[in-house]
């Protein structure tokens, strides 16, 4: 069990070109922000699109390569490190976002790629989960929020009638 | 010890951000030992013959 594994095979893999970008997303991105959050995968923002004309690139280069290095598909996941690791197409235009403005943070030396706690805290508003809203509320009570950033991205994605629930029934 | 809810909450909210002040290599391993004893718990069964469960893997577990 290494999670920290599982990053530095996430930077071979945009060395060796298989990935153009990634960005941690999820609970294992989360925890950078907050403290350490209990999670059974790893999520892995990709871009499966290519932007100019919106086709589907080819995965399979990136579970070629992750074969070639032993690690096992099981189900929609990749055990790498004794994780399951997801790799993920961003959700819609926010997700993009997300993936665009990533930050590079320092794991013990390690740098690894992953979602603002801005973008983490508006995807979790989109998405609603009981879980998500967890999270969203820990985010806010986080001294390093920057709420201000979170509310631009709540007008920008058209998120506001969650983001009126979620304060009405948080009061916050 | 203390049955008072507010300092209970006081006291849980500075851990909290104890916690998230660790530096990210650190909570990252927290999260492997999170994720080791999530998978022991789940594959725990109480013995039918001792009506005890094995023990917990220990820190220093892979």
């Amino acid at each position: 069990m290494n999670i920290a594994g599982v990053l530095q095979t996430l930077n071979e893999m945009v060395e060796e070109g298989v990935l153009e970008t990634y960005a941690l997303g999820g609970a294992v991105a989360a925890t950078y922000y907050l403290e350490p959050i209990s999670t059974m995968d790893v999520d892995v923002f990709v871009r499966l699109y290519d932007q100019r004309n919106k086709s589907i690139i080819d995965p399979r280069p990136i579970f070629a390569f992750l074969s070639q290095k032993g690690h096992v598909m099981e189900g929609e996941y990749v055990m790498v490190e004794g994780w399951p690791v997801q790799f993920l197409a961003p959700p819609g235009e926010l997700g993009e976002d997300a993936l665009d403005l990533a930050e590079v943070a320092d794991a013990s030396g390690t740098p690894v790629r992953l979602l603002t706690a801005e973008h983490l805290a508006a995807i979790a508003l989109e998405t609603g989960r009981p879980k998500d809203k967890l999270r969203l509320q820990m985010f806010i009570e986080s001294p390093q929020f920057n709420r201000s950033k979170f509310e631009e991205l709540v007008e920008r994605f058209d998120l506001q009638p969650q983001w009126q629930s979620f304060k009405h029934t948080f009061e916050v | 010890m203390t049955f008072d809810i507010v300092q209970i909450n006081n006291e849980k909210k500075t851990y909290r951000q104890k916690l998230s002040r660790l530096p990210f290599g650190d909570k990252l391993k927290i999260l492997d030992q999170m994720r080791a004893r999530d998978l022991w718990i789940r594959s725990a069964q109480v013995s039918k013959t001792t009506g005890t469960i094995p023990h917990p893997p220990s820190k220093s577990d892979p």
